[in-house]
């Protein structure tokens, strides 16, 4: 779907992204970061908005810098909040359809279509945009990226400002997108929506690509690394030098203002084996153990701690 | 690509139409027949006034005034409005977009000053008609053919200032147009033919058969393009607009445009 080889991005002295290699095939990604991280500025690039500074990507086989052809294949929806227009959603759409090349009444018809979609009611979408709620000009966005039923694609912060309810509707719509075939790449920073439709991630840092993979592929790149295991109990001295004595963790450090300690270990499973017997021989009382869990959130908060150098 | 442009036209066209640029627009129209009435109240009794200083009124204020500010307000700041409303990425995510979005609010713009030249002209002529013994017709007919012209060219114009200076485009276009159009345009020096006034009034003054040392207003042959012919004339305004044109599709086509929170 696209490959990017020592892509490097730079605004002056900002680097925007960062020496960026990837070669990912066709399916959904998650483009997953904090602010700043680069995927604005990634997406700018793929859909040819910007030139790289340094290195080489290709969509769909193409360079996208001032390449047409490949615009005719993907679809882009900005993160930006439209402003400044008292015309309709329904023109809006319209607009940018025929700006595809299509006819007025065949665009006319897909705009429609395409609003039908997200689910900007009839009533709603022939009023002022200047008059929509956030969530309203969202479903406009979508509609005007979808509208030609492109081959791949490419949403910016697409839930942003969306109610419960179109969240779920705009999540529906886009599993249905990736059920058909098609690829679809969505940067956001709401993990547990992303990995409902994504199946693999693409986590982004300071420009750089920190991992890419699914889930499980990137769990089992961090198998090597400590895992925080979180403990509550009256007696946190006595408990930590048994754990000590047990050998099966890494460091402990004791939480004076809630009576706790964090424990962290490089084999996990070795340490859930022990943990058990030893607070029964020992008779510690626990009145509280988790850890880390397997989801996205888990998996890329230990990577940021190791691009940071806390882990 | 034709349908491209025409899909922006439309839907630029009817957006222009908001209440507040019409008024505007509307004032814009009024203020040549305003001055007019005002001068006519002063000149009351004083006897008639010679074409050429007549003539030369209509023709600065309508031509050189009415479409020069129309022109000025749509186009300058086609750009920046795209970049300001965060709708420039869907634009640029489009086919020849860049291109065709410029070329359709060009002939919205050229179209809004085009039709207010033609309104100012309109009213201002039967004020302006009891000064003009005669070539009342020739000059009516003279001041649409500048009307157009103008708008064409200036709207070229401010197309490519748009895009040169996209942050402060009404600013950087204003001084452009006092120091260029207004300074530059008259002194009887050779940096006056890459002005679009100079070849506006050359062509005046040729078509309305003016003796231009019976101008008082503007006596020095030096800044009309005397050795020249209409013809020659049409073909620099033409050249003109062609290279802004071409300059800012070229650099539209060519140059990033970052939105406020790109990276």
């Amino acid at each position: 779907m696209f490959t990017a080889d020592r892509l490097t991005k730079l605004y002056g002295i900002v680097v925007g992204v960062n020496d960026f290699s990837v070669d990912v095939g066709q399916g959904s990604y998650g483009l997953l970061g904090p602010n700043g991280s680069g995927k604005t500025t990634l997406l700018n690039l793929m859909t040819g908005q910007l030139k790289p500074t340094v290195g080489a990507l290709h969509v769909a086989g193409e360079m996208p810098w001032k390449n047409d052809r490949l615009l005719e294949k993907i679809g882009f929806c900005s993160a930006l909040d439209i402003l400044q227009t008292k015309r309709s959603g329904l023109e809006w759409v319209t607009l940018y359809t025929e700006m595809l090349g299509y006819r007025r009444a065949i665009a006319l018809d897909m705009a429609h279509a395409a609003l039908d979609r997200v689910g900007l009611s009839r009533a709603d979408r022939v009023r002022g945009i200047d008059q929509y709620s956030r969530g309203m000009k969202q479903r406009c966005k979508v509609a005007q990226a979808i509208a030609h039923e492109p081959e791949l694609l490419l949403l910016d912060e697409p839930f942003a400002g969306l109610d419960p309810i179109a969240r779920y509707e705009l999540t529906s719509m886009l599993t249905n997108w990736v059920e058909q075939g098609r690829g679809l790449i969505v940067s956001s920073h709401i993990l547990h929506e992303v990995e409902t439709i994504c199946e693999n991630f693409l986590l982004m840092m300071n420009g750089r690509l920190l991992a890419d993979g699914n889930v499980r592929e990137i769990q089992s790149m961090l198998s090597d690394l400590p895992r925080k295991v979180w403990i509550r109990t009256e007696r946190a001295t006595d408990l930590a030098i048994a754990l000590q004595a047990s050998g099966t963790v890494d460091s402990i450090s004791f939480h004076d203002d809630s009576g706790g300690l964090e424990v962290t270990t490089f084999d996990s499973v070795l340490f859930g084996q022990n943990f058990a017997a030893m607070i029964l021989d020992n008779g510690i009382e626990v009145t509280e153990l988790h850890s880390e869990d397997d989801s996205l959130d888990s998996v890329f908060e230990m990577l940021m701690r190791i691009h940071r150098g806390e882990a | 690509m034709i349908g491209k442009i025409l899909a922006v036209f439309r839907y630029e066209l009817k957006q222009s139409f908001g209440i507040g640029t019409t008024i505007i627009w509307l004032l814009i129209i009024l203020f040549p027949s305003a001055l007019q009435l005002l001068i006519n109240s002063r000149l009351d009794g004083a006897g008639n006034v010679a074409i050429e200083d007549a003539g030369m009124l209509v023709v600065v204020l309508i031509p050189g005034a009415v479409c020069l500010l129309n022109a000025l307000m749509s186009m300058s700041s086609f750009l920046h409005i795209e970049l300001e409303g965060n709708t420039w990425p869907y634009v640029a995510v489009r086919s020849q977009g860049k291109v065709a979005l410029m070329f359709g609010k060009y002939l919205v713009a050229v179209t809004r000053s085009m039709a207010a030249g033609m309104f100012a002209l309109m009213l201002m002529m039967p004020l302006t008609s009891h000064a003009l013994e005669t070539d009342f017709g020739l000059l009516v007919g003279v001041t649409a053919a500048l009307v157009v012209l103008s708008s064409v060219s200036y709207c070229s114009l401010f197309c490519m200032l748009g895009v040169i200076m996209h942050k402060r485009p009404l600013i950087m276009a204003v001084i452009y147009m006092v120091a260029f159009e207004g300074v530059i345009s008259i002194l009887p020096a050779v940096v006056n033919k890459i002005t679009i006034h100079y070849y506006l009034r050359s062509m005046l003054v040729r078509w309305m058969d003016w003796r231009i040392f019976d101008l008082p207003i503007l006596s020095d042959p030096n800044i009309f393009s005397l050795e020249s012919n209409t013809s020659l004339d049409l073909f620099f305004l033409v050249t003109i607009n062609v290279v802004c044109l071409v300059t800012a599709a070229i650099l539209l086509v060519n140059k990033e445009y970052r939105m406020g929170e790109a990276i």
